[in-house]
């Protein structure tokens, strides 16, 4: 890899040039170019399917913090950042309604069918979403995350770093972690439904 | 997964066997997970146009809170009961305000350093999707009304127009980019101010481009107010590539700014392909690779498409 040494001058350019590019970043182009995307990152994350409302509040945390958005990151991971701040704030929440008694349960994340497949696939496909998902819902939000991070969107360590805030190293012990404890609840969850009744 | 300290290698359920069978399984459930159904256009449309009216403050959930006030107070009423005894309790008098207490602080809003800006709705650069593809330089637009305005007019505003027409004319139809630079300084050291000044730097843009002089394009293009070019977000596409030989990692800020927003096809190329190859500069070879997947899979014909092929062939065998 070669290295360039930047003159200060070319730093203070770069960073009027990139205050100005940054300035002509337009919800509306962003949200066209995003929306669908972020729609199924945050039903993946939620385990929701009724994600309009969510991709409404993260939007609307887009459009308040667009202009500190500084071009260091990349936009997508800028979003997808956002976007679980937004999911693991409104998940906490309706934990403790639940605990309150002031909500009901979560809805069921296969309510509605998957478009393409046979009966069988689309079957075993609900099966395997509801067994993820019940096991995701006993991990605490930060393993939750790793997991659907990394195992479902399928976002290399870097973008997971930079969506959490996080360096890549803390990201893969992190992973490490979780992956372990999703194997240990499914495990149980395996035995449990092989259990004769 | 190795027992080890983990690292980049580690591979995703969906795409390992698994040493054991227990991993075997979450290989097995992985892949069967199916992508979460898309919002409907309808349903994406509705929440477009939720944000772009004025936000409404949510009703009191008064039933669900009165309930949770009631069984805080009947907590609290039972503590005061059992410690006050059992035989009878009475209320506690009234504490008379302490007159001498300083009033609480008033609680102020903490303002932003920077002003807050609303989305620039009114003030950005006209929509890619509405601009055609914008790889060949067009006359600036200024230019056809201010010809109409000199005709009758004349003034300083005609002189401007002259000497910048002459100048397009050899960048143009003369070949003559070196001959369009002449002109140029020229205009410049009559109006270093003029009206016409930005299109005779986009002019200028172009002869350098042109004569190769890429150095010189790139401080150009630096100095530009992009946003008022008026060619989409070509300016910054060629920002990127001038600058991702010498400084890949830069020239990643403008791609990504530049995939941010939908492109024609032709621009989005370049940007794809461009990323990836300053991925790769960088030494991020996931990104790289991703870019290229991404690239092939949106352009399996397109211009850099045989190159792409070869690089993620040869990523996917390291």
């Amino acid at each position: 890899m070669t290295t360039q040494f930047i003159e200060r001058d070319d730093v203070e350019a770069s960073e009027r040039t990139r205050e100005r590019a940054v300035a002509e970043l337009d919800l509306d182009a962003i949200y066209r170019t995003f929306a669908a995307e972020l729609a199924r990152f945050i039903a993946r994350l939620s385990g929701r399917t009724d994600a309009a409302d969510l991709l409404h509040e993260v939007f609307l945390v887009v459009q308040r913090r667009l202009p500190e958005f500084r071009g260091d990151a990349e936009l997508r991971t800028w979003l997808y950042a956002i976007a679980v701040r937004v999911v693991v704030a409104r998940r906490r929440k309706e934990r403790l309604r639940r605990l309150l008694w002031l909500e009901r349960g979560e809805a069921d994340p296969t309510a509605e069918p998957v478009a393409d497949g046979t009966p069988e696939t689309l079957a075993e496909g609900r099966q395997a979403t509801r067994t993820v998902h019940a096991v995701l819902e006993r991990l605490s939000e930060r393993d939750r995350t790793l997991i659907v991070l990394f195992e479902l969107e399928g976002l290399p360590g870097e973008q997971v770093a930079g969506v959490l805030g996080i360096s890549e190293s803390a990201v893969w012990v992190g992973l490490h972690r979780a992956r372990a404890r999703f194997r240990e609840h499914f495990a149980a969850l395996f035995a449990q439904r092989r259990e004769p009744r | 997964m190795s027992s080890g300290h983990p690292s980049g290698k580690v591979r995703r359920w969906a795409e390992s066997a698994g040493p054991d069978a227990l991993d075997a399984r979450l290989g097995q459930l992985f892949r069967a997970v199916p992508p979460p159904p898309a919002l409907g256009a309808r349903q994406l449309a509705e929440v477009g146009a939720r944000l772009r009216s004025p936000a409404r403050p949510r009703p009191f959930l008064f039933g669900r809170y009165a309930a949770l006030l009631a069984v805080g107070l009947l907590a609290g009423s039972g503590f005061a009961v059992a410690s006050y005894g059992v035989r009878r309790w009475v209320a506690p008098p009234p504490v008379p305000p302490r007159v001498n207490e300083a009033p609480a602080p008033p609680v102020t809003e903490r303002r932003p350093s920077t002003p807050r800006r609303a989305p620039p709705h009114a003030e950005r650069s006209p929509s890619p999707a509405v601009s055609a593809d914008l790889e060949s330089p067009r006359p600036p637009l200024p230019l056809r009304a201010a010809s109409a305005q000199h005709a009758q007019a004349g003034g300083p505003l005609a002189r401007e127009s002259e000497l910048l027409a002459r100048a397009l004319t050899k960048l143009r139809s003369d070949g003559d980019p070196a001959g369009a630079l002449a002109a140029l300084d020229e205009y410049q050291r009559e109006f270093s101010h003029g009206t016409l000044a930005l299109e005779s730097e986009v002019a200028r843009l172009d002869a350098f481009l042109a004569l190769g002089r890429h150095a010189e394009a790139l401080a150009l293009l630096d100095r530009l107010p992009l946003e008022r070019i008026g060619r989409g977000y070509e300016p910054r596409l060629l920002r990127a590539e001038l600058r991702a030989r010498e400084n890949p990692a830069r020239a990643i800020t403008d791609f990504n700014l530049a995939l941010a927003v939908p492109l024609s096809a032709g621009l989005e190329e370049r940007a794809l392909y461009g990323r990836a190859s300053c991925r790769l500069r960088s030494g991020d070879r996931a990104g790289a690779r991703a870019d290229l997947e991404r690239y092939l899979e949106r352009h399996p014909a397109g211009r850099f498409s045989g190159e792409a092929r070869q690089r993620l062939e040869t990523l996917r065998a390291e």
